[in-house]
């Protein structure tokens, strides 16, 4: 027995010199997040774990990027967050803190990530259609990031038509549809609205924009009067004075038109845009 | 018929109290406080749909702590009875071997109705207790009649399995093979609907899958959709209950499958040569 304990005693350093040697390494490496099990398979695996197995997948994601350290290329681990959060959404639709996660990471990395993006929240306003939140992240996932004003239009209005959604939805709808080219429908909106809305100075707001639409709705006719003469559209808007307008209409102080052959929008001045575009 | 009630239910006695005295719950109830113990620390990693996460949670360690029982209790409890030669002094008595498999069924389903039991009040409590730890807004719905629903499903679910390893241990010699195969029925169970999810997706697309969907959704008989009674979604959501109609048919189909599995694990006991 006394001629053993040297073994055990070198055993023992050894498991503690490959045990500290093993610790050093994946501390000095930079922290990976692997790729998921494809969420197909983990459904089938899971079977009625599924749900908390769609929750592991969010704490997985959110502790990883917890430990994300500054300044590191968010190219580096987007993709396999990006997997997660699929995984996750798709385990458990219902689960929200998906969703929030998701837009608080990967829009901000790239355009395709912002559509990436998208796709997620999609499985979320599908499972959960009284929830307002979830569209009004994707519209402003195509009003910020991706500069497509109609699509982000389209969201604003569907999440207005959920319940307890906030007034300013709807008319942040209307304001992109005009931006997308869509003037007369973001008109008949805004007049709607108007016609609803109690509180005066609201009101007065309103009435400002309609003016400026319906200024940009005449612009608009003049330029189909143009394409039916000519058969093509002005290059400039310029071109359609004298002829189309006695004089271009001024739609400020709060828009300005935005005139890219063949559709014309109505931007707002004070439009924010990514840092990225 | 009275008679073949009272025998049914003395061996069913006898199996609860067999189970007890092998301490089959202790140990899984120490496993589920634990875990649900796990639970206070759990929800620590969930920013908002705490509710949500909390009744996943409990209810998801109630259904492995049951899956545990019926696969590492109850899979053994014929084979130990053909082991310890129980069963022929069982058998020695006027009681036949339908009536055994239906007394062994009721033990073990008695076991288990009573792990739930106390699993359920454990789960309320620690759910309440989150509850009241969090503000209103991360956990703002607590459905008490759907979480009873849905251990109502999870019983159901527990049920149906419990009748198919009755059917497969009186096919099957030993408790590892009945085991393996109780588990490829329960994984196929799982399986199934997503591969019937996929080809409905794909069929919308090409015309030719008819067949093959509705092959699938025969198999669907034999292997039945377990997430048509997980109601937990319900639990922290404020959407209605389903029709009571949708939960009649739901719990109808467990009824009439146990039923069903119960007397063709009679049928296959009788014939069953025990030597």
């Amino acid at each position: 027995m006394s001629s053993r304990l040297p073994l055990f005693a070198l055993l023992l350093f050894l498991y503690g010199a490959f045990f500290s040697l093993q610790e050093a390494r994946f501390s000095a490496s930079s922290q990976q997040l692997p790729h998921p099990v494809p969420p197909t398979i983990q459904k089938i695996a899971l079977g009625y774990l599924k749900q908390l197995g769609g929750e592991m997948q969010f704490i997985k994601a959110s502790v990883f990027y917890g430990g994300v350290k500054p300044g590191r290329d968010p190219l580096e681990y987007a993709e396999p967050l990006a997997q997660r959060f699929t995984a996750a959404a798709t385990l458990h639709p219902h689960f929200i803190d998906t969703y929030f996660l998701c837009q608080a990471i990967l829009p901000y990395v790239n355009n395709d990530y912002a559509r990436y993006t998208n796709t997620v929240l999609a499985q979320g306003m599908t499972a959960l259609p009284e929830n307002f939140v979830l569209p009004f992240f994707a519209g402003f996932n195509h009003m910020y990031y991706l500069d497509e004003p109609l699509d982000a239009a389209r969201l604003f209005h569907l999440a207005a038509k959920r319940p307890n959604a906030p007034p300013l939805l709807e008319h942040l709808a209307n304001i992109l549809s005009a931006e997308g080219g869509n003037i007369y429908a973001a008109l008949i909106g805004l007049r709607g609205m108007y016609a609803s809305e109690k509180d005066e100075q609201i009101k007065m707001r309103y009435a400002e924009e309609i003016v400026a639409f319906e200024k940009a709705v005449t612009v608009l006719e003049a330029i189909r009067r143009h394409e039916k003469t000519t058969g093509t559209p002005p290059a400039a808007l310029n071109d359609l004075v004298p002829e189309y307008l006695p004089v271009l209409p001024e739609v400020g102080p709060i828009f300005r038109l935005e005139w890219k052959p063949p559709h014309l929008g109505v931007v707002r001045v004070a439009k924010k845009t990514s840092p990225r575009r | 018929m009275i008679d073949t009630l009272k025998r049914i239910s003395a061996l069913a006695r006898l199996v609860l109290l067999d189970g007890l005295r092998r301490h089959a719950l202790m140990g899984l109830l120490l496993l589920a406080i634990a875990a649900q113990v796990g639970a206070l620390f759990f929800f620590d990693f969930i920013p908002r749909d705490i509710g949500r996460a909390s009744s996943d949670f409990i209810l998801s360690v109630a259904w492995l702590v049951g899956f545990i029982f019926l696969f590492f209790h109850g899979v053994q409890a014929m084979a130990l009875d053909e082991e310890r030669k129980v069963i022929y002094s069982l058998l020695a008595r006027p009681l036949s071997r339908g009536e055994y498999v239906l007394g062994l069924f009721s033990g073990i389903a008695a076991l288990l109705l009573l792990l739930n039991f106390i699993l359920s009040c454990l789960g309320i409590a620690t759910l309440l207790l989150i509850k009241h730890l969090v503000k209103p807004v991360y956990f703002s719905q607590f459905g008490m009649a759907s979480y009873f629903l849905s251990w109502f499903g999870i019983v159901a679910m527990e049920l149906m399995l419990l009748a198919v390893i009755m059917l497969f241990s009186g096919l099957v010699r030993g408790n590892f093979p009945v085991l393996l195969i109780s588990l490829s029925f329960y994984a196929i169970c799982s399986g199934l609907p997503v591969v019937r999810e996929a080809l409905g997706q794909q069929a919308e697309r090409a015309k030719g899958l008819t067949g093959l969907k509705t092959m699938l959704s025969w198999m669907t008989t034999v292997f039945p959709d377990f997430d048509r009674l997980d109601f937990k979604n319900m639990i922290a959501s404020s959407a209605p209950l389903p029709d009571l109609s949708l939960i009649l048919v739901n719990f109808g189909l467990t009824i009439s499958f146990v039923g069903l599995f119960l007397w063709l694990a009679c049928l296959v006991y009788q014939r069953r040569d025990l030597q």
